[in-house]
């Protein structure tokens, strides 16, 4: 099988750390989506998740020496963009009195459902919809970092999912039961 | 009923969570697609941020380039520092013939996955053979001054 996420992350900031400087472009374009995701997940408007993100990496650029274990890369990462995220988002939101002309929020209805062109994914946007903003928060994340990365990712966005090895957990097993009860859903 | 709702939280991953998660993550790509040059910006942020470097500006020419055009022309500035880039493409490589107006400086390209430096001579010329095509951008090393890096380019 092909290797996990977080095996290959390890793999290129240890071959980044030690000298391969173009194993961070790998390490960037591998890890994009999924802290897209998680600061998207934090209610960061566009702006604000590219910029947690960009921070994210320059951060990791200085710190990379003091990372002990290469595996805990990937959550140091999201930990990052997370508190990054909201650490830009209280800052807007002060700036929303001034005349920055922060925009307060970005639309976040209409487009998502123009974008969805087959039944199937329309089908599982509904459910997903139907799970609490908890579960939609976790699923989104852990989409980008399947098994067996996903209980360290869920764990670093502070929602961990059971207590050993990759459980399923309440939201996956929640929209699990939503989906294969649906008789238009094919598995 | 609710008690079913939520069966099956402890047991493993199973290839079923497997294909629901996969699909999960074609939806969210489809609904809030990552931008599309995201991490060529990162990357771009990361080269300067570890150079210290200084970022020349385009003058002259387009960074995108028309992939129909043979040969194409661009010229960045910073403050003195001026670097003219010709590219002449093949099927899959890149000729580059350039001049810098610091004669000696070392001058390197920093293309998808390869870097290749070269120096310049006397009169500031420079010629790289063989680059692939792709993005790319160019970091200009001078004695007694900061690194200038541009933005990056479609060669």
């Amino acid at each position: 099988m092909n290797t996990s996420l977080g095996a290959q992350a390890a793999s290129a900031f240890i071959a980044y750390r030690d000298g391969d400087r173009g194993q961070l472009r790998t390490l960037v374009t591998l890890l994009t989506p999924l802290l897209w995701h998680t600061a998207r997940s934090q209610n960061a408007t566009k702006e604000v998740a590219e910029d947690a993100i960009q921070t994210a990496w320059l951060r990791l650029v200085d710190a990379a020496d003091t990372i002990a274990d290469p595996k805990g890369v990937v959550s140091w990462l999201v930990i990052t963009v997370k508190r990054e995220s909201w650490r830009l988002l209280r800052l807007a939101g002060r700036d929303v009195t001034s005349d920055l002309g922060v925009p307060e929020t970005v639309d976040e209805t209409t487009p998502e459902d123009l974008a969805i062109t087959s039944d199937q994914q329309r089908l599982l946007w509904g459910h997903v919809n139907d799970l609490p903003e908890r579960c939609r928060t976790l699923l989104r994340v852990i989409a980008f970092a399947p098994s067996p990365d996903y209980a360290g990712v869920a764990a670093s966005l502070g929602m961990p999912v059971g207590s050993i090895g990759p459980t399923r957990g309440r939201c996956l097993a929640k929209l699990r039961t939503l989906l294969l009860s649906d008789p238009s859903w094919e598995a | 009923m609710a008690e079913d709702t939520y069966s099956g939280a402890d047991a493993p991953m199973d290839a079923a969570d497997e294909r629901i998660l996969a699909q999960l993550a074609t939806l969210y790509a489809t609904v809030d697609p990552v931008p599309f040059d995201l991490v060529d910006r990162i990357d771009f942020a990361i080269a300067v941020a570890e150079l210290e470097a200084d970022i020349a500006e385009l003058t002259r020419g387009d960074l995108v380039g028309m992939r129909s055009e043979e040969t194409d022309s661009v010229t960045f500035t910073s403050g003195s520092l001026s670097l003219m880039v010709t590219t002449v493409r093949s099927a899959h490589h890149v000729r580059i013939d350039g001049w810098v107006t610091s004669p000696g400086a070392e001058v390197d390209v920093v293309g998808e996955g390869v870097t290749r430096t070269v120096t310049a001579d006397v009169t500031g010329r420079f010629a790289l053979e063989e680059i692939p095509r792709g993005r790319a951008h160019f970091v200009v090393r001078r004695e007694g001054y900061r690194p200038v890096i541009t933005p990056s380019m479609e060669i």
